[in-house]
């Protein structure tokens, strides 16, 4: 049987490692957002190749044109199998 | 050291010649300006007949779908306000050219959004890419949602840019302070293509005096934005890296720096989406950016307004005022606002979520709401 006095100790440090935790996260997700913006001022310094791509190109239309007909025949074929209840296997 | 000197002159003399067609492609563009004002005021025969042409566009809704419509067929909202200053200038009456304007706010973001169709391959790329482009729709969107009908309600666009064109015009020769040189500058020109096409009947003269200068806007915009864009590449890297890290507020100068710096906020709006395609740049960092870039793009119709000769050149100065009143009112409203900020990009982030899976639904907004739907509300009208 835990006495509790046992419990209270078991209780202190479980929340003094829940504590531990947190900090490390923070640390940690300060971090990661200095190394994104490290990463910001790396793709800014090669913005120039940006703009080349910044512009809009004929054959995207065309792939988005493709994608776009398979989507909706997949999400036609989802819907009649909903309305005949039959489901792929 | 004497190659790398000569190198050196080399580049120098390269911008001094690149700046050198910036310049005159500015001129041209004040020159286009004052032509399809006296162009559309020689065929339509005056104000009367300017209004009697645009009708149809009395129906603010009529001008909101024009202004939208032609920006995304153009995919560039600096020519069309420039037109509509043009057209201002000609006759067309301010209040009919309201909605034209905040048309033009919707039209523009088509372009970012066709980017980030470069990004389709890739699910998630794509629904990063396709939110940082979105939010731009829907930012606009909904700032023609509030300012349309409380424009019409109210007029204080209208009454707003009026207060402010008196302010900044001087006296009874209603030109803006200092800048008479620029009429001074262009007039001759202007008069030349109208001795050009004098021998014309009024009705065709005035048609041809306006499809030139609606040619010569084309090209100095076109021109303007290719050379600005290799000029100003270095100065936007600085802003870009003076706002990294930093709060909403510099992040809408960056914008609105860069859009004035390259005079294209499609181009600004589309330089992020690739950016924001690859996870780099949040949707939260990409928002206020977008914002600037809106404000930013009212300096070309401003500028187009200086061109503006005669009494006319109030409500030019008048109308690019309106452009720059309700971008920036835009801003402070809908930003300022916790509940209201947050709607466009939540909306943009969930339609993306949606949208990278039935990429069926991109083809049907894009091409329904920039081009079919304006087109069926035009042909109704008409």
């Amino acid at each position: 049987m835990t006495t509790l006095k046992e419990y209270k100790v078991h209780r202190k440090e479980l929340k003094a490692q829940i504590k531990e935790v947190k900090a490390t996260l923070k640390r940690l997700e300060k971090e990661l957002e200095e190394e994104r913006q490290d990463m910001q001022h790396e793709e800014v310094d090669h913005l120039d190749e940006y703009f080349d791509q910044a512009e809009p190109h004929l054959v995207d239309v065309k792939k988005l044109g493709v994608s776009a007909i398979d989507d909706f025949k997949k999400s036609v074929s989802k819907l009649m199998n909903s309305i005949t209840g039959s489901h792929k296997e | 050291m004497q190659p790398s000197n000569t190198g050196e002159s080399t580049q120098s003399k390269n911008m001094i010649v690149q700046w050198l067609f910036v310049t005159l492609m500015i001129y041209l563009l004040l020159v286009a300006v004052g032509m399809i004002g006296s162009g559309f005021k020689w065929a339509s025969g005056g104000a009367e007949g300017a209004r009697q042409l645009f009708a149809f566009a009395t129906n603010p809704v009529m001008g909101l779908v024009a202004g939208a419509l032609a920006t995304a067929v153009v995919q560039s909202s600096s020519t069309v306000t420039t037109v509509i200053v043009g057209l201002v200038a000609g006759g067309l009456p301010v209040a009919t050219a309201i909605p034209m304007i905040m048309g033009a706010n919707i039209g523009t973001t088509v372009t970012n959004t066709l980017v980030s169709m470069g990004h389709i391959g890739k699910k998630k790329e794509f629904r990063r890419a396709f939110s940082a482009a979105t939010v731009h729709d829907f930012f606009n969107l909904m700032a023609v949602m509030i300012f349309l009908p409380l424009e019409i309600m109210t007029g204080f666009l209208a009454s707003t840019s009026e207060y402010l064109a008196n302010f900044l015009v001087g006296g009874d020769s209603l030109s803006i302070k200092g800048l008479n040189f620029v009429k001074v500058m262009t007039a001759p020109v202007v008069d030349l293509f109208k001795g050009v096409f004098g021998s014309l009947p009024d009705l065709w003269g005035g048609i041809c005096l306006a499809l030139t200068g609606l040619a010569f806007i084309f090209i100095s915009i076109i021109f303007l934005g290719k050379l600005l864009k290799h000029l100003m590449v270095g100065r936007a890297k600085q802003l870009l890296h003076k706002a990294i890290g930093r709060g909403p507020a510099t992040g809408i100068f960056s914008g609105m720096m860069m859009t004035v710096a390259v005079q294209s906020s499609s181009t600004c709006t589309s330089l992020i989406v690739p950016l924001a395609g690859n996870g780099i740049f949040k949707l939260r960092e990409i928002y206020p950016f977008t914002l600037g870039s809106n404000i930013g793009t009212t300096i070309t119709a401003l500028l187009a307004a200086t061109a503006v000769q005669g009494s006319m050149g109030f409500f030019a100065l008048q109308i690019a005022l309106v452009h720059l009143l309700f971008n920036v009112s835009a801003v402070l409203l809908i930003y300022n606002i916790s509940f209201l900020r947050v709607i466009p990009p939540t909306l943009a982030r969930r339609f993306a979520q949606v949208a990278s899976r039935n990429k069926w639904m991109v083809l049907v907004y894009v091409v329904g709401v920039f081009f079919v739907i304006p087109a069926i509300l035009i042909a109704i009208t008409a």
